[in-house]
């Protein structure tokens, strides 16, 4: 039998509060400064930035594992501190960057059930949310396998099955992407797509400008431990420029629409693109035969 | 120092198990209160287990010896984690290394553990304090610490086996003749420890000040407080004292050792100690009504000679073989030369160093140590000038020189032609060997077996030479964290492991009792139970586990060595029939027993169906599933948490350790030695602080996942 860890009904999402938090490191490196910012119950939230931008940081303070040393940080009503470690960590799943750091059991069913069975729940319903968790990573063939007889990628799915498997009400992950193959990438945020339209709240570090406008509602851009920018996806994507401050970029897609014509919006998707080339098209305002065509065939290029 | 299973009494088992089950119940105890204060701790001791497992199971070939040995690794265990939770760990280590790679035994743990985790943590612990409150810098004080730690488990190894194997009245000096045993090839060791120890404290101190200071090592040095650009790269220039430090104190203790030896041959001579020395067993030999026979090698016809020039020979083949590895490398990196030729030139120039050697005994020596020269410059022919070059000419030119001489002096005694029959050179060679005058040199069998002897010597030596170069010698970093190959592939062995075969289908719970009882009726059964033991286990290796016969000799090859040690000792020590009875000059004659080679195979019989049990356990049964079942027998749970702990960082370690090493292969072409050692400390602090951070984010982990509800 298979149980998903949060049976069929709707998932109550945690909303997430940081007020005023800044975080220096004992080395004495700031990594993140004054940052202020809400997320709401079942939103999608981006964390982009450059390297160093202070994302883990602040992913970390999200989960407790680093402690704010100015402002405070809440889930839902219950403020993140020493005190409350149990309990925030019962609700918030947290995805490691590196799935090494996150796998200590010896076997992967082993390491899936952990969660769960520090959850106090019974043997059946532990082993249906290892299957279904396993299942819907793509990991059920390596349930008996140890861990360290397993490739990289594998080691990331393995790792998220485990956060899964808790059934948390909202999702920390640490570049959860990087380094699957394309199509465990797609399943992956799939599945985080899906459990967030059920009402998880989803909140993910990363770098990939290509991928966030499919999935995310919002976007929280860090540089230097500061928030650049903040706010729906179509507001932070809409100028280049914030993007690129942050040693970011615009989606592929946007900068080939910039060669086409320079006064409409730009698509962030394929199939945005599409539709927009559709649009153009039918009024009229794009012929493509001077854009594509050399030169000499009466083109432009 | 892993006594294998099996070759202790069964008493001894018992009577070493019971403190080592106290100590181990203490440290838990400990253990348990200091995690519960900061459950962090656990991870770090857990990490420290995987740490001594691989170190005290890191092959480091000893070229003075000729074999190979290990660290105790207990010392900075000890120093990082305090001795009672190194103790604990020690004894998990130990038991694991038992059920996977038969180093060591179950019926052997408790005495493991007493002299490598108890002795080795707190000598180790014990000297690093007492430095640190004189003063002392954190490399010293982990050296002093990793020198004597490590010297102390072989003294309290060879104390164990000196009580186990000996009748009770003897046993001290057989304590002290198997510590004088182990001293060659441990004493580099232990130095080599100490370095390690000191170096990897001290880097982790300039490295990561914060651990240091989580970790209790005493005031931070001066030399950390100051952090300095490109710091690992000026580690050596600081770190030259330690080893001139390091090099006094291996001179003293080679001078110990000599004056030990000395002492102990001029007691042997008197007789005025009990124990091996063959006059005692002669005399007891005699009460009982057997005289001894004439023996099998009989110094007095010259036997010695052939010992004299094969070990000459051995020890010129392997400078030789040293140096040319040497010279071959330095000239030409990128060749490859094939493996027989490069052999051949250690010969060529193992001739000459053969003949320095046999010198002494006189023109045959020259001669014999001629040929090999000879022969290897005729095979390493193909080599020329490709690698050696020039100077290759001069040795050549000696080799033909002494390939005359060998002629010369092979040929002439028949010939009655040289100047050299009966004349200078014999007559001096006599004088050295024997002032009294009164001994003929001539070896028995003749010239010939002196011809073989010294042929023989020689090619053991190079080959032992040139290995021992390619591995440790000149432009290779020489000291690179050693590859885990061998009996000691932990990957290997955990692959078998986890494979399906009708064995790993038992039930672990079941496989652990039989086991165990196996285990202690082999102790007690005699030789025909252990040989038939011996004969199930490894048919079932072979034809069950389907471990390849290769792989499982490798595996079996400690314990064998182990065997051969024992038929040798009990040969020397029981009293009976002498099969082989050496002379040595001023010393009473050592007589090897035909009823102690019985003796002998019958405990190496007993080790070697212990030791292959023991591996049938470890490689059909994964260690979760042997650890699922240790905790249902109601071993305690922090117990078998540090153990799956330490299952999972041990792949941590060696996967750490092995990118590690891939990383600095990649990196590193030429290092000298100094160098070398000194980014094998750094290395080791940074493999020390990798492993750290990492544990601390698995507890991370685990936190986050509920895992300190569990406790
Ligand atoms: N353990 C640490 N000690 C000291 N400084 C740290 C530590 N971890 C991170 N920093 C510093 O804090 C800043 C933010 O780091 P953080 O790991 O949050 O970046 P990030 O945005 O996640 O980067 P990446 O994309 O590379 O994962 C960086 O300047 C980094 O050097
Ligand atoms: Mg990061």
């Amino acid at each position: 039998m298979m149980n998903s860890p949060w049976g069929s009904s709707r998932i109550d999402g945690s909303a997430v509060t940081i007020a005023r938090a800044g975080f220096v490191y004992p080395g004495g490196v700031r990594a993140l400064d004054g940052v202020d910012i809400t997320v709401r119950s079942g939103d999608f939230t981006a964390v982009m930035g450059a390297n160093g931008g202070g994302k883990s940081t602040m992913l970390k303070l999200l989960v407790g594992l680093l402690h704010p040393t100015e402002g405070s940080i809440a889930i839902d009503d219950v403020d993140v501190n020493r005190e409350t470690f149990n309990q925030v960590a019962a609700t918030v799943g947290y995805l490691f960057q590196d799935p090494n750091d996150q796998l200590f059991c010896p076997t992967v069913a082993a390491d899936i059930a952990y969660g769960p069975e520090n959850l106090g729940l019974g043997d059946a319903e532990v082993r249906g949310r290892v299957e279904w968790s396993a299942k819907t990573c793509g990991v059920y063939e390596l349930l008996e396998r140890p861990i360290h007889a397993l490739s990289y990628g594998q080691k990331k799915r393995v790792a998220l099955a485990g956060v899964l498997a808790m059934g948390p009400r909202a999702l920390v992950l640490d570049e959860p992407s990087a380094s699957l193959d394309p199509m465990a990438e797609t399943a992956l945020m799939r599945l985080l797509k899906g459990l967030n339209e059920r009402g998880l709240t989803v909140i993910m570090a990363t770098h990939d400008v290509d991928l966030i406008p499919l999935y995310a509602h919002r976007v929280i851009l860090l540089r230097g431990g500061q928030v650049a920018a903040e706010g729906p996806l179509t507001e932070v994507f809409a100028e280049g420029t914030a993007l690129e401050a942050c040693d970011l970029r615009l989606p592929r897609i946007a900068y080939l629409f910039d060669i086409f014509c320079d006064d409409s919006t730009r698509p962030l998707t394929v199939g945005q693109a599409r539709k927009e080339l559709v649009r153009m098209v039918e009024q009229g305002r794009l012929d493509l035969v001077p854009i594509l065509l050399p030169k000499e065939r009466g083109g432009a290029a | 120092m892993h006594v294998a299973e099996g070759i202790l009494p069964a008493e001894w088992a018992v009577a070493w198990a019971v403190p080592a089950a106290g100590a181990v119940a203490i440290g838990l105890d400990r253990l348990k209160k200091r995690t519960a204060d900061d459950p962090s701790f656990k991870s770090l001791v857990a990490l420290m287990g995987a740490a001594v497992f691989a170190i005290s199971l890191m092959p480091i070939p000893v070229p003075v010896a000729g074999s190979v040995s290990h660290p105790a690794g207990t010392p900075l265990a000890a120093i990082v984690v305090g001795p009672w939770a190194s103790v604990v760990l020690a004894g998990l280590a130990l038991l694991v290394q038992a059920l996977f790679f038969a180093h060591g035994g179950l019926t052997t743990l408790g005495a493991n553990i007493l002299s490598e985790g108890m002795v080795g943590s707190f000598v180790g612990f014990g000297c690093f304090w007492l430095a640190r409150r004189r003063g002392a810098s954190l490399f010293r004080a982990g050296f002093l610490a990793g020198v004597f730690g490590d010297v102390a488990v072989y003294l309290a190894t060879a104390t164990e086996l000196g009580l186990g194997l000996f009748p009770w009245n003897g046993s001290l000096r057989g304590a002290g003749a198997l510590f004088l045993a182990f001293l060659p090839t441990q004493l580099p060791l232990a130095i080599l420890e100490g370095v390690f120890t000191g170096g990897v404290l001290r880097s982790l101190a300039q490295l990561r000040p914060d651990i240091a200071r989580g970790l209790r090592l005493g005031p931070a040095d001066a030399v950390s407080a100051t952090p300095r650009g490109g710091r690992i790269h000026h580690h050596w220039k600081r770190g030259s004292r330690g080893v001139r430090v390091a090099i006094v104190v291996l001179a003293v203790l080679v001078a110990v050792v000599l004056l030990g030896g000395l002492l102990w041959a001029i007691a042997a001579t008197t007789g005025s100690w009990v124990g091996i020395d063959a006059g005692i067993m002669e005399r007891v030999a005699e009460e009982r009504g057997r005289a001894a026979r004439t023996p099998f090698i009989n110094t007095d016809v010259g036997d010695l000679l052939l010992f004299v020039f094969f070990g000459g020979a051995v020890v010129a083949g392997a400078a030789a073989g040293w140096i040319v590895q040497g010279m071959r490398r330095a000239r030409s990196t990128t060749s490859r030369v094939p493996l027989l030729g490069s052999h051949a030139v250690g010969g060529a120039a193992g001739g000459p160093g053969g003949a320095a050697a046999g010198a002494v005994g006189g023109p045959k020596g020259a001669a014999a140590g001629a040929v090999g020269g000879a022969t290897g410059d005729a095979a390493g022919g193909s080599l020329r000038g490709r690698t050696i070059g020039a100077r290759r000419w001069v040795w050549g030119l000696v080799v033909a020189v002494l390939l005359a001489l060998f002629l010369w002096g092979w040929l002439a005694p028949g010939l009655a032609l040289g100047p050299l029959e009966g004349a200078h050179l014999r007559t001096v060679a006599r004088v050295m060997a024997d002032p009294s005058g009164q001994q003929v040199l001539s070896a028995r069998g003749g010239d010939a077996v002196l011809f073989a002897f010294t042929i023989a010597g020689l090619l053991l030596g190079t080959t032992a030479g040139w290995s021992a170069s390619r591995r440790f010698g000149g432009s290779r970093p020489r000291l690179r964290l050693p590859h885990l190959h061998g009996s000691h592939d932990i990957r290997g062995s955990d692959r078998h492991a986890w494979r399906t075969t009708v064995l790993s289908a038992v039930d672990a719970r079941v496989k652990l009792a039989v086991g165990a009882v196996l285990l202690g009726v082999n102790l007690v059964a005699g030789r025909g139970f252990s040989l038939l033991l011996l004969a199930a286990c490894l048919v079932a290796l072979l034809a069950v586990v389907r471990i390849h016969w290769i792989a499982l000799s490798l595996r079996m090859l400690p314990a064998l060595v182990v065997g051969a040690m024992l038929v040798l000792l009990q040969g020397l020590t029981t009293p009976g029939r002498a099969l082989i009875s050496i002379a040595l000059p001023r010393l009473a004659p050592v007589t090897v027993s035909g009823e102690g080679l019985l003796a002998g195979s019958d405990l190496a019989a007993v080790v070697l169906a212990g030791v292959s049990l023991l591996l049938l356990l470890g490689l059909s049964t994964p260690l979760p599933a042997l650890l699922g079942a240790l905790r249902w027998y109601r071993v305690p749970g922090l117990l078998i948490d540090l153990g799956m702990l330490m299952y999972r960082y041990l792949f941590l370690f060696v996967e750490e350790a092995q990118r590690m090493r891939q990383a600095q292969r990649l990196r590193g072409p030429d290092v000298p030695w100094r160098r070398a050692m000194g980014g094998f400390n750094s290395l080791g602090a940074n493999l020390l602080i990798r492993s750290y951070d990492r544990s601390q984010r698995v507890y991370d982990a685990q936190r986050l996942r509920g895992g300190e509800r569990r406790q």
